[in-house]
């Protein structure tokens, strides 16, 4: 490794060095970030999380760049589009208490979950009411139910005055008039229009919209997301717009203090927020680009961390081809998976069991959260976390690297977390909920009472409770979205018409050849066993994929009872799914919770490589799409295509 | 003495199947094979029972939790030729594994359809068997098993309460898969304790139990899912 990154550190050498990781934050993305930046042309790629473009639609109409937080808990009501809430969504145990909360009836008022999407999924079965739809049009059912709330003045008028630009018509420079959002909807989305779209009764968009405005505080969540398929960003932007209107934005969505500790590694410059980060990260479209023209980098040498895409990109094995031809590929892995098998050298990694490591907050928590991950059981030989590699590397590698990072280790750099943390004056251990709930109430009242003096201290009660956090969920309420002279642009002047992309969004890959060719859609759709894909390396979890089918071990299409008569399919039969891109085999599941236009199929599965339990088994979805990405977004794009089902 | 029982509120249940992996580590359940599962003879000591109904824009799907419901009038007992599965004086309905001749007589008079036969050896790849639980028996080919209430968690709590002098208290025993559930929709007890919390919820206008009909009498009961109202409750 030495000998082929060398070279790279020198300013005039244009080769990328590249880091493709699923760790978006803590300590190890980081020291990533921060090793690369060494590097002239050094890129660290994201697998992004599935909120993405829900934060990016939070970001491009509150102005800001902070992280993401959501008090899912406060809601009385949520209008949930497409988001697999209860299937690896954003924070998953967090998620499910906030569940667990909205049912506990002896605490008053139970709160409504509305699940829209074109699938009955686990959310959609354990939700309220389920509403199906047709593919791809969530952000217009969004803009619809915007329509009845401001036609039949729902809306909180109050908070959109003080809060927001954009709403009503101005007048510009020329003395032109230029319509506003409120304009905009009034016109282009009338209800019959987006009922004709989406499939969605006029008089249902009605009534969730009265409902919606009459229990606040109400959410709105989307679009379609799950723990790493982003939905669109336009149609999160029509979603978080219902949020604005119900002035639930700033409070119930809004961003949090980071949760990360900021600690100092060597002589690098500390992170201010995220979106700033110290050294400016590639997404995984730039990757693809690049591996496959040379343009905008021209990669020499990629490092795979806990990242998969050959599961986790949309193409799949395109993918691991298209990297395969990177002159040296390192994989860092716990497992023999298709990136080992790609690597020119295999760096076999500590499980999570067995290494020190740190757990920041998902995506979307409302608290900010320093997990400790502690060794339980001792190291198979031969294993070196990836930390250590790139601290062993930079020692090795001299010049700037040498400089930049301390003389230690990971597992001490993991320790010193506890030092930057009481140097941040707030939040404490880990503890019970009675605990955490009088530590709620000290925070609320203006105290702060930790139960440590020093770093050791903490450092102590950190590995004894498992890690820290702070408990104030008014780290929402005050988030500085909306504060002082920040105001939420309903038409930020970068997208001044984002709301008739939102129709467009509606439409279908135009690449995925004609809907009489290929009559279905695919809904990619994942499974909390197989979280990230992760999941089914564990033959305890690819056991019991689809309980609610009796399905395990292979992969299903779920398919509508009409679709399946007019294909001449039967339940439990063999077929062909065939997209312009690829084909794979699935046994046919015939389930009525499903929008007849779609074809359900879960990620996870058709690993060429693995332990005996997964090699081999299923299929995998990534095949039938294409890597290219979303066109006004950077991040993969699972939805939209078209297929067609054969019997095999 | 108590009668142990438990209530599964499906308002809160996710359907996550944490239960179904804790009870599986917990009790020394092995993994199916493939093969294995496609003939039905996967075992599992509690199931996600996946209940479809309706079409289109009504089509629901009701996900209920299913372990042994520890009937208070068991039919499988009654059919035992061997006194391999009995009633505690505490209410749990046992299997005793070194008696059962394998003859399947419980599982199939079991209405709830939750007994299942070991049609393999139990196996365990290397360094699976170092995850095995020291306090739980491993089952042999051709004996039936079930869901026991994690019983050896309570000799283990009866032990400690005696050490230090006292009776059981609420708490001291759980079962692993209500001590696992994320949204704390699972909740054990005493079902003749009336302060008990399990006994409180027993008396929710919700509850029922599975197939009543019968008259099994099950000591798991269910807090049904209920309706949004928009009233407070």
């Amino acid at each position: 490794m030495v000998a082929r990154w060398s070279p790279l550190l020198k300013s005039d050498d244009r080769r990328a060095l590249v880091f493709l990781t699923g760790r978006r934050d803590g300590l190890l993305a980081r020291l990533m970030e921060q090793f690369l930046s060494a590097f002239p042309n050094g890129h660290l790629v994201n697998v992004p999380s599935g909120l993405r473009a829900y934060e990016e639609a939070v970001h491009q109409l509150q102005g800001t760049r902070g992280e993401l937080a959501l008090d899912l808990e406060s809601a009385r009501y949520v209008l949930n589009f497409g988001c697999n809430l209860l299937e690896g969504w954003g924070a998953p145990v967090g998620v499910m208490r906030a569940f667990s909360r909205w049912r506990d009836s002896s605490e008053g008022l139970r709160s409504k979950l509305v699940h829209i999407a074109p699938r009955l999924s686990v959310t959609g079965a354990k939700a309220d009411e389920w509403v199906p739809l047709r593919p791809g049009t969530e952000g217009i059912l969004a803009l619809g139910i915007a329509y009845a709330l401001i036609a039949e003045n729902l809306y909180d008028r109050e908070f959109v005055e003080q809060n927001a630009l954009g709403f009503d018509d101005w007048t510009d420079s020329s003395g032109k008039t230029v319509p506003g959002f409120r304009t905009q909807i009034l016109r282009h989305f009338r209800l019959g229009e987006v009922a004709g779209q989406t499939g969605v009764p006029a008089e249902t968009i009605l009534r969730l919209a009265r409902e919606f405005a009459a229990n606040r505080p109400a959410l709105a969540l989307g679009d379609s997301s799950s723990s790493f398929q982003p939905g669109t960003l336009t149609g999160s932007m029509a979603v978080h717009c219902l949020n604005v209107l119900m002035g639930s934005a700033g409070t119930l969505v809004g961003e949090s203090p980071s949760s990360e500790a900021y600690q100092q590694i060597g002589s690098a410059p500390r992170r201010k927020e995220r979106g700033a980060e110290a050294h400016p990260r590639s997404s995984p479209g730039d990757l693809w680009q690049a591996v496959q023209e040379g343009h905008p980098y021209r990669v020499e040498s990629l490092l795979l961390c806990e990242a998969n895409p050959s599961v986790q990109f949309p193409g799949g094995s395109q993918w691991t081809a298209a990297l395969a031809r990177v002159p040296f590929v390192v994989a860092c892995t716990s497992f023999f998976d298709e990136t080992a098998a790609i690597a020119d050298l295999v760096l076999p990694a500590p499980h999570f069991l067995e290494a020190w490591d740190e757990a920041p907050a998902p995506p979307g928590s409302p608290v900010p959260v320093e997990s400790l991950v502690q060794p339980a059981v001792a190291p198979q030989e031969g294993v070196r976390h990836p930390g250590d590699v790139l601290l062993t590397l930079a020692k090795t590698l001299g010049g700037n690297l040498q400089d930049l990072f301390p003389d230690a280790d990971f597992a001490a750099l993991v320790a010193a977390q506890s030092k930057a943390l009481l140097e941040q004056k707030r939040g404490y251990v880990f503890a019970g909920t009675l605990e955490s709930a009088w530590y709620r109430l000290l925070q609320h009242t203006g105290w702060w009472a930790p139960t440590y003096a020093s770093a050791e201290e903490l450092w102590e009660q950190m590995r004894a409770q498992g890690g820290w956090w702070d408990p104030s969920p008014a780290s929402v309420a005050r988030a500085p979205g909306l504060s002082g002279s920040q105001k939420f642009q309903f038409l930020p002047p970068g997208m001044p018409d984002w709301p008739s992309q939102v129709r467009s969004v509606g439409s279908l890959r135009e690449d995925s050849g004609s809907s009489a060719q290929y009559p279905l859609v695919l809904e990619p759709f994942e499974l909390l066993p197989l979280l990230g894909g992760a999941g089914a390396e564990a033959p305890s979890l690819s056991q019991s994929l689809g309980q609610y089918l009796g399905e395990g071990w292979q992969t299903w299409a779920e398919i509508h009872p009409e679709t399946a008569n007019r294909f001449g399919l039967h339940d439990q039969q063999w077929a062909w799914l065939e997209s312009p891109h690829g084909r794979i085999r699935v046994k046919v599941r015939i389930r009525a919770g499903l929008h007849p236009e779609v074809i359900a199929v879960p990620i996870g599965l058709g690993r060429t490589h693995g332990t005996e339990w997964i090699k081999g088994r299923g299929a995998n979805p990534a095949d039938l799409l294409t890597p290219a990405s979303e066109t006004s977004s950077p991040w993969p794009r699972w939805w939209g295509e078209r297929v067609r089902i054969l019997a095999a | 003495m108590a009668r142990w029982g438990m209530v599964i509120d499906l308002a809160k249940c996710t359907a996550c199947q944490t239960c179904v992996l804790a009870c599986q580590a917990e009790n020394n359940i092995p993994v199916a094979t493939p093969g294995q599962s496609d003939q039905g003879r996967a075992i599992q000591w509690i199931r996600i029972l996946p209940l479809p109904e309706g079409e289109n824009a009504h089509a629901r799907l009701r996900l209920l939790p299913v372990p042994c419901l520890h009937c208070d009038e068991p039919p499988c007992i009654k059919v035992c030729p061997v006194d391999a599965t009995n009633i505690t004086p505490e209410g749990t309905v046992r299997q005793i594994f070194a008696r059962c001749i394998g003859c399947r007589y419980c599982t199939t008079a079991c209405p709830y359809t939750v007994r299942k036969f070991n049609w393999s050896e139990p196996r365990w790849e290397e360094p699976w068997e170092e995850m095995l639980n020291p306090d739980v028996s491993i089952r042999p080919k051709g004996v039936v098993e079930k869901c026991t209430l994690c019983h050896h968690r309570l000799q283990l709590a009866r032990e400690q309460a005696q050490a230090e002098g006292r009776t059981i208290r609420e708490g001291d025993y759980v079962p692993a898969c209500v001590e696992s559930c994320p949204t704390e929709a699972m909740v054990f007890g005493d079902l003749d304790d009336p302060e008990s919390r399990v006994t409180q919820l027993t008396r929710s206008a919700r509850a029922f139990r599975l197939l009543e009909e019968l008259g099994t009498r099950p000591k798991v009961l269910y807090l049904s899912e209920g309706e949004w109202s928009g009233k407070r409750a």
